[in-house]
C-alpha cells in the first residue's frame, strides 16, 4: 500500500448473476496526479467507476481507501456492507455496521471528499446553471429552515459564499457568461463543462471523471485537457479519468491502468503503455 | 387545420366548412348517446333536441374558429403559441414593475375584505354573497393550502403521492379526536396539528421513499385507504362512519360564536355590540385561513431559494446525480412528504372546523385525485399556477350549477384541453436568477 496514495483499491471484485464482470482489480491513484484508466469496450472502467463511488457494491474481500481530508475511509464500509459473524460479537463494530446500512450510501463517499462525473451528462436540465452548482454545495450551506424562512444574517453570508464558489468555478470553466441560463439548454460541450463544475463544486480531492471529451470535438477537446492539467496544478486535485481518446489520455495522464475483461492488464507511464505489446494486443488482437 | 395554412395568408371558406362538419359530426357521435338519450326509470327517453343544439354549437363555433385562425391575427396567434410551448423554463427577469409590486398585496387586501362585501352587500356578488358565498370560498381556500402541500411533494420534490388526502384527514379527525378525548381546543390543535401530521408523513416516509416512481404512488394510494378504512372501522375512537363533531372555534379562546355564548365565553356580538349573525363564525374562519395561506405562500416562495427547496427540485430532475453531490436521497425525500403532510394536517383542522363535523367519507380516493388534478392543472412546482388552479376548480362548479350534470364531463374535457395545449401547466416555472459575481455587481453600481 502507497502511502501517497489518495486511493488505493485492492482485491475489488464484483459479480452480475454469473457474469464475473471484475475480478480481483488492483491499483493505486497518486495524490496530486492524473491517472487514466483505460481499455477496450466492456472492459469494466464504469463497473470500477461505480463501485468505486459507491452505486455498485463490491463483492467479498473488496478493499477501497480513499485518504482525504486528512484521514482514511474505507468506501466499502460507508456504502453499507452485510454483516459478518464478528459483528455479532463486537457491539461497537455491529452499531457502525447498522448506522451505515441505514444512512450510508453514495452521499457519503461524495463527501469524504470523492466526485464525479457521468458518461451520460446528468445535469439538472432545467434548472440554472448556479443553480446545479449551488445543489452541489448543499452540505456546505447553512440548511436550518427556520434561518432560511427569516432570512437571519448567516444564513445569507453562507448563501453568498456559496455563489462565490460557484461563480469562481464558472469562471476557470469559462462559462461564468452561462451563469443565469437554463443548464438543459446549453450546447453539449459547454454541459460537459458544467458538469465537472458541478463536481468540482463539491470540493472533492479526487475527482473521478467518466469520458469527459466523448462527444467533443477537437478543439474543445484539447480545452478541456488543459482544464484537466490546470486542476492538477492550480487545485492539487486527483483525477481519475475514463477516457477513449488516446490523444487526450496519452498528453495527460502521468499513469495509466489498462483494464481487459474485469482484469488489470497493464499499470504504468504512457511510454510503458505505449510499447507493451500485451496492450496493442488487448486492443488490436493477436495475428 | 395543417400548418402549411398557417402560412398562406388566403382565407379558405371550403376549409373552414370541412373542419365545421368534421367537428359536428364528432360532436353527434360523442353527444347522441350521452345527451341525446336520457335514462328514465326503465325507459330510454328521446331527447335528441339538446343533443342537436350541441351539435349546432360546435359546428358554428368551430366554423368561426377556423376563419379566425386563418386570418392574420389568428395566424399570429398560434405562431405565438407554438414558440410558448416550445420554452420549458425561463430564468426570472429582475423585474422593475411597480404595478407588479403593488399587485400582491392589492390582492390580499382585496381577500381580505371579501366576506365584510359578502356580509354587509350580498346582492353584489351574485352566487357568492353572504354566509353561503364566503363558506364556497372557506373552501377554495382550503383546496389551496392542500394544492400548495402536494405541490411540495409532487411538484417540487417529483414523488407522486396518490394517497395525500390521508394526510388530510388526520389533520381533521386530530381536532375532533383530541376535542373528545384529550379535551383541546380549535387552537391548540390547529398549533399541533402540523407537527403531528409532519410524524405521521415520516412514519409513512421511511420505509417507503426508498422507492420512486409507480412504486411510491401505489404505496402512498394505499395508506390513504388504509387510514379511511381505519376511521371507518375504528369505532371505538372514530365513531366510524357516524362521524364526530368538531369543538366551536372561538375568537382567539376569549369570545365564542354561539348567540348565547358557551364554555363560560361571552358571546362575539354582544362583545362587539353587533347584531347576531351565524355569517360572524366563518368570517373568522376565512380571514384565519386566508392568514395562513399567506404565510404558506411566503413559506414557499422561501423555500424554493433555501438549499432544501433546491435539494427537492435537484431530486426530481436527477436522483442519481444527487446522490452522487453527496445529497442524502432519503432525507431530503423525507423533508418533502413532511412538510407536505403538515400543510395538508393544517388545511384539515380547518375543514372540520368549518364543517362542524367530519366522517371517513370525505376523505375518499377522488379526493386525492383532484389535488392531484389541481398541481397537474397549476403546473407542477407553481406555486401561482397551484393556487390559481385550486380556485378555478372550486368555485368553478358553483358557478356552473345549472350544468352539475355535466361537470365530470367538462372536467374531462378541461384536463384534455389542458394536456394538448399546456402540458406543464397554467403557469410556466421559472428560476430564480442570481447576481452574485461582485465585480458585475460593481460594473452596474
Amino acid at each position: 500500500m502507497d502511502n501517497n496514495a489518495i486511493l488505493n483499491v485492492a482485491h475489488l471484485n464484483i459479480k452480475f448473476g454469473g457474469i464475473i464482470a471484475l475480478k480481483d482489480i488492483n491499483f493505486h491513484v497518486p495524490r496530486a496526479s492524473i491517472t487514466a484508466l483505460i481499455g477496450p469496450n466492456g472492459a469494466g472502467k464504469t463497473t470500477v467507476f461505480n463501485c468505486l463511488t459507491g452505486f455498485y457494491k463490491g463483492g467479498p474481500g473488496s478493499k477501497l481507501t480513499l485518504s482525504s481530508k486528512n484521514k482514511s475511509n474505507n468506501l466499502v464500509e460507508m456504502l453499507g456492507e452485510g454483516f459478518k459473524l464478528q459483528d455479532f460479537i463486537n457491539p461497537p463494530a455491529f452499531v457502525k455496521r447498522i448506522y451505515f446500512k441505514m444512512f450510508g450510501g453514495t452521499h457519503l463517499v461524495c463527501r469524504a471528499g470523492l466526485a464525479r462525473t457521468f458518461q451520460n451528462n446528468r445535469l439538472f436540465e432545467e434548472m440554472s446553471v448556479v443553480e446545479n452548482l449551488l445543489v452541489a454545495q448543499h452540505m456546505s450551506l447553512e440548511k436550518s429552515l427556520l434561518k432560511g424562512v427569516f432570512q437571519t444574517k448567516d444564513y445569507l453570508e453562507s448563501q453568498e459564499r456559496a455563489l462565490d464558489k460557484a461563480h469562481d468555478w464558472l469562471k476557470f470553466f469559462k462559462l461564468d457568461k452561462r451563469a443565469n441560463d437554463i443548464a438543459g439548454e446549453l450546447p453539449y460541450g459547454e454541459q460537459k463543462r458544467l458538469e465537472i463544475a458541478r463536481a468540482m463544486c463539491t470540493s472533492p480531492e479526487l475527482l473521478c471523471l467518466d469520458e469527459p471529451a466523448a462527444g467533443l470535438n477537437p478543439a474543445e477537446s484539447a480545452e478541456l485537457s488543459e482544464l484537466i492539467i490546470r486542476l492538477r496544478d492550480e487545485h492539487r486535485i486527483s483525477v481519475l479519468i475514463i477516457e477513449h481518446d488516446m490523444h487526450l489520455v496519452m498528453k495527460i495522464a502521468d499513469h495509466i491502468v489498462v483494464l481487459n475483461y474485469g482484469e488489470v492488464l497493464f499499470d504504468g507511464t504512457p511510454a510503458e503503455v505505449r510499447n507493451s505489446s500485451k496492450v496493442i494486443d488487448a486492443y488490436l488482437g493477436k495475428e | 387545420m395543417n400548418t402549411s395554412n398557417i402560412h398562406s395568408h388566403k382565407v379558405s371558406l371550403r376549409l373552414a366548412i370541412t373542419d365545421a362538419l368534421v367537428a359536428g359530426l364528432i360532436a353527434l357521435v360523442l353527444f347522441g348517446p350521452i345527451v341525446g338519450l336520457v335514462l328514465d326509470g326503465y325507459e330510454l327517453r328521446n331527447n335528441m333536441g339538446v343533443a342537436f343544439i350541441f351539435v349546432a354549437i360546435i359546428t358554428t363555433g368551430r366554423f368561426f374558429a377556423s376563419l379566425f385562425f386563418q386570418s392574420p391575427i389568428g395566424v399570429r396567434f398560434l405562431e405565438k403559441f407554438a414558440r410558448g410551448r416550445k420554452v420549458r423554463v425561463t430564468v426570472a427577469q429582475a423585474s422593475t414593475n411597480k404595478f407588479k409590486k403593488l399587485l400582491l398585496p392589492a390582492i390580499f387586501l382585496a381577500a381580505l375584505s371579501y366576506p365584510v362585501i359578502a356580509h354587509v352587500a350580498p346582492d353584489l356578488l351574485g352566487v357568492f354573497g353572504g354566509k353561503y358565498g364566503i363558506t364556497i370560498m372557506i373552501l377554495a381556500l382550503i383546496y389551496v393550502l392542500l394544492g400548495l402541500g402536494l405541490n411540495i411533494v409532487v411538484g417540487l420534490a417529483g414523488l407522486l403521492d396518490l394517497g395525500y388526502v390521508a394526510f388530510y384527514a388526520i389533520g381533521a379527525y386530530w381536532l375532533t379526536i383530541g376535542y373528545a378525548e384529550l379535551g383541546l381546543g380549535f387552537w391548540s390543535v390547529l398549533i399541533i396539528s402540523p407537527i403531528f401530521a409532519a410524524g405521521c408523513g415520516a412514519i409513512l416516509g421511511f420505509p417507503v421513499l426508498r422507492m420512486h416512481g409507480d412504486y411510491l404512488a401505489i404505496v402512498t394510494l394505499g395508506f390513504g385507504e388504509i387510514i379511511r378504512l381505519v376511521l371507518n372501522n375504528w369505532t371505538s375512537l372514530t365513531r366510524g362512519p357516524n362521524g364526530m363533531s368538531a369543538p366551536d372555534v372561538t375568537f382567539f379562546n376569549m369570545l365564542s360564536f354561539n348567540k348565547r355564548g358557551a364554555d363560560n365565553l361571552q358571546p362575539f356580538h354582544e362583545f362587539f355590540g353587533l347584531e347576531y349573525s351565524s355569517s360572524f363564525q366563518f368570517i373568522y374562519i376565512y380571514w384565519l385561513l386566508l392568514i395562513v395561506v399567506f404565510l404558506v405562500l411566503y413559506i414557499n416562495h422561501r423555500l424554493v431559494q433555501m438549499p432544501v427547496g433546491r435539494a427537492w427540485e435537484a431530486l426530481r430532475e436527477d436522483e442519481i446525480a444527487c446522490r452522487s453531490l453527496g445529497l442524502n436521497h432519503v432525507l431530503v425525500k423525507l423533508s418533502a412528504f413532511m412538510i407536505g403532510a403538515s400543510v395538508g394536517g393544517v388545511a384539515g383542522v380547518f375543514f372540520a372546523s368549518y364543517q362542524g363535523f367530519v366522517n371517513p367519507s370525505s376523505f375518499t380516493f377522488l379526493e386525492s385525485a383532484l389535488i392531484v388534478a389541481i398541481v397537474v392543472l397549476g403546473g407542477l412546482g407553481s406555486a401561482l399556477g397551484v393556487t390559481i388552479a385550486a380556485i378555478v376548480l372550486t368555485l368553478l362548479p358553483e358557478l356552473l350549477r345549472e350544468f352539475s350534470d355535466y361537470r365530470v364531463l367538462m372536467f374531462g374535457i378541461l384536463m384534455i384541453v389542458m394536456m394538448i395545449w399546456r402540458p406543464r401547466g397554467l403557469v410556466k416555472p421559472v428560476r430564480p436568477a442570481f447576481e452574485s459575481d461582485k465585480e458585475q455587481v460593481k460594473q452596474k453600481a
